[in-house]
């Protein structure tokens, strides 16, 4: 037996698998210190739906009508603030990550990736918690909001796992931009599909075109069954909103794939 | 001994057309420390990769600890600790956060704190990534190779743009490693860092090894013991390389930057020779040092050209 056998033996035995919630668990917590660290993303993803809910929403609302509109962009600004941060904590932070060498040094290390896209995954959902908290608070402190505790439990369950098809195409994006160009796509993609969406302005009040076209985005599903949730949705069972969100979740998955074997054709398993 | 690293007839040429390693056989021994020497873009940061697992060579074969990595890819990764050319650590994770995590992902890592200590790091333990130096951040990316306690360590060009402070830092930290049993495997295109580090290198151009050896038996081998240097002007007559290259004791002449360079083997024959060849055509001797043959000379010698041009 060669002389290297031993460094081998020694290592299958110190312990057969890699402690995987040892290494999620490090991973999610160093990803989301990263990220909260980061005033350009912490801003960005957590003050600007708050930002606009009290502006759009509190002071410029001139409380004409039945329609309860501080409920209402809580669900939509909810969708719109999971959005950025599934859209920038992926699309962003791994193609800059990419770029930096940090991912390929993880994965020359025993670290399994899912580790890290499940830990991006995670800090996304805490995001999302974060902001539909907020939104929750202020419109419940400020806003005159009522929901019954089911209702709050259920709408920010929704909106935080509403952010799954969002990292999925910030996953894509991550796969096919450049880090300087980055920033860039996620905000010609995100503030778009933000308003096409009807979370800014409610979908029935956009163009009968863009109504018609809403229908085919993500955003606008994931904001209608936050909305069913208060019984104030436009349209739609619930399982067609479920089934679009899972659709676009796969759709994006299959993007990111063509980029991932793009980089591992170049790569050991 | 045994084998720690092993590839035959290595190649990879990217896109069909760019040969970035044109077929490369390296065998190095547990406990060595090995260099690959090259100008940039001679394939050095492609072999080690290959090497490291993180890109599949066009052809040929590796063993790591006489393991393929299509094979045992997740074992390998426990046994080896890289350090990237320029890479960049998270830059709001602290010192601790970052060999922290890299510690997590593996089965018996090193304790963090030891690493720190061991890479002069202790002080600034809490500080952010983005607040060290150069040098620091250097060390740091050598700890996060480090903390997962490797047998072989890859380091590629780990002290290029740092201050030679920084650099002798890392020289003591790589020479300990080794002392411990390490096997290093470092690519650099410093001479100096070369000749202080490797038991043994390999040349590396276009892609190929052009030579291998101790730092002594490649300079020995290729430009024997000392460079004589001089120019020579005020003189009609010129001398040809051919005729330097008669002087005694010379066994090769070159030109450099207006300087031409004899390797001499005996300069106590080749010197006084080389001043009555001065007299006698009535030229002026501008400039005459004689020095320690190097691996930059051996280089030169081998392709004509310094490792650090373009």
């Amino acid at each position: 037996m060669s002389a290297t056998a031993p460094v081998l033996t020694n290592l299958v035995s110190r312990g057969g698998q890699p402690n995987l919630v040892r290494i999620f668990a490090k991973e999610a917590k160093y990803e989301f210190l990263k990220s909260i660290r980061l005033p350009v993303f912490a801003v960005s993803t957590i003050l600007l739906p708050i930002m606009f809910y009290v502006l759009f929403g509190l002071l410029l609302n001139n409380k004409s009508g039945d329609f309860p509109i501080t409920t209402f962009l809580i669900a939509t600004y909810g969708t719109f603030g999971v959005m950025g941060a599934a859209l920038f904590g992926f699309g962003v932070g791994m193609t800059v990550e990419r770029g930096q060498g940090w991912l390929e040094l993880k994965r020359a290390s025993p670290m399994p990736p899912y580790a890290y896209f499940a830990a991006k995954v995670s800090t996304s959902m805490i995001f999302g918690a974060i902001i539909s908290l907020s939104l929750l608070l202020i419109g419940i402190v400020f806003g005159g909001v009522h929901l019954a505790a089911w209702q709050m439990v259920k709408m920010v369950s929704v909106l935080v796992f509403g952010c799954v098809p969002f990292c999925a195409l910030g996953l894509a994006i991550g796969y096919f931009a450049k880090p300087n160009s980055a920033p860039a796509m996620v905000n010609l993609i995100y503030l778009p599909l933000s308003f096409c969406s009807g979370l800014w302005v409610p979908v029935q009040f956009l163009p009968k075109t863009l109504q018609h076209f809403a229908t085919y985005l993500p955003p606008y599903h994931l904001s209608q069954l936050a909305l069913n949730v208060v019984g104030i949705g436009q349209g739609g069972s619930q399982w067609w909103h479920v089934r679009a969100l899972i659709g676009a979740t796969l759709l994006f998955l299959g993007i990111a794939r063509i980029g991932y074997s793009r980089d591992q054709g170049k790569l050991y398993g | 001994m045994s084998v720690a690293v092993r590839c035959r007839n290595l190649k990879k040429t990217y896109d069909g057309k760019v040969e970035a390693v044109a077929g490369l056989d390296l065998e190095i021994q547990v406990g060595e420390c090995f260099g690959l020497l090259g100008p940039n873009g001679a394939g050095k940061t492609t072999t080690i990769e290959i090497l490291e697992g993180l890109l599949l060579p066009t052809s040929g074969e590796v063993e790591i600890f006489e393991k393929k990595w299509s094979t045992h890819a997740q074992e390998l990764r426990e046994l080896i600790g890289i350090s990237l050319q320029e890479t960049r650590l998270g830059e709001k994770l602290s010192v601790r956060e970052t060999i922290n995590l890299f510690a997590s992902f593996y089965q018996n890592p090193r304790q963090p704190q030891e690493v720190m200590e061991d890479m002069a790091l202790t002080e600034k333990a809490d500080a952010w990534v983005g607040k060290l130096s150069g040098g620091q951040k250097q060390r740091l990316a050598v700890a996060t190779a480090l903390v997962g306690n490797p047998k072989l360590l890859f380091l590629d060009e780990p002290t290029t743009g740092l201050d030679p402070q920084s650099r002798r830092q890392l020289w003591d930290i790589i020479r300990t490693f080794q002392q411990r049993g390490g096997t290093v495997l470092l690519t650099t295109h410093y001479m100096d860092e070369a000749e202080k580090l490797c038991d043994r290198l390999s040349i590396v151009d276009h892609g190929k090894i052009i030579a291998s050896g101790t730092p002594g038996e490649l300079i020995e081998r290729t430009c024997g013991a000392q460079m004589i240097e001089f120019a020579t002007s005020n003189g009609d007559a010129t001398i040809s390389r051919e005729e330097w290259r008669k002087l005694p004791g010379v066994e090769a002449v070159h030109q450099d930057d207006g300087l031409t360079v004899l390797n001499a083997r005996e300069p106590h024959a080749t010197i006084p020779a080389l001043l009555a060849a001065v007299e006698e055509r009535g030229l002026r001797l501008d400039h005459l040092t004689t020095r320690q043959a190097s691996l930059e000379d051996v280089f030169v010698q081998l392709t004509g050209r310094h490792l650090r041009e373009e």
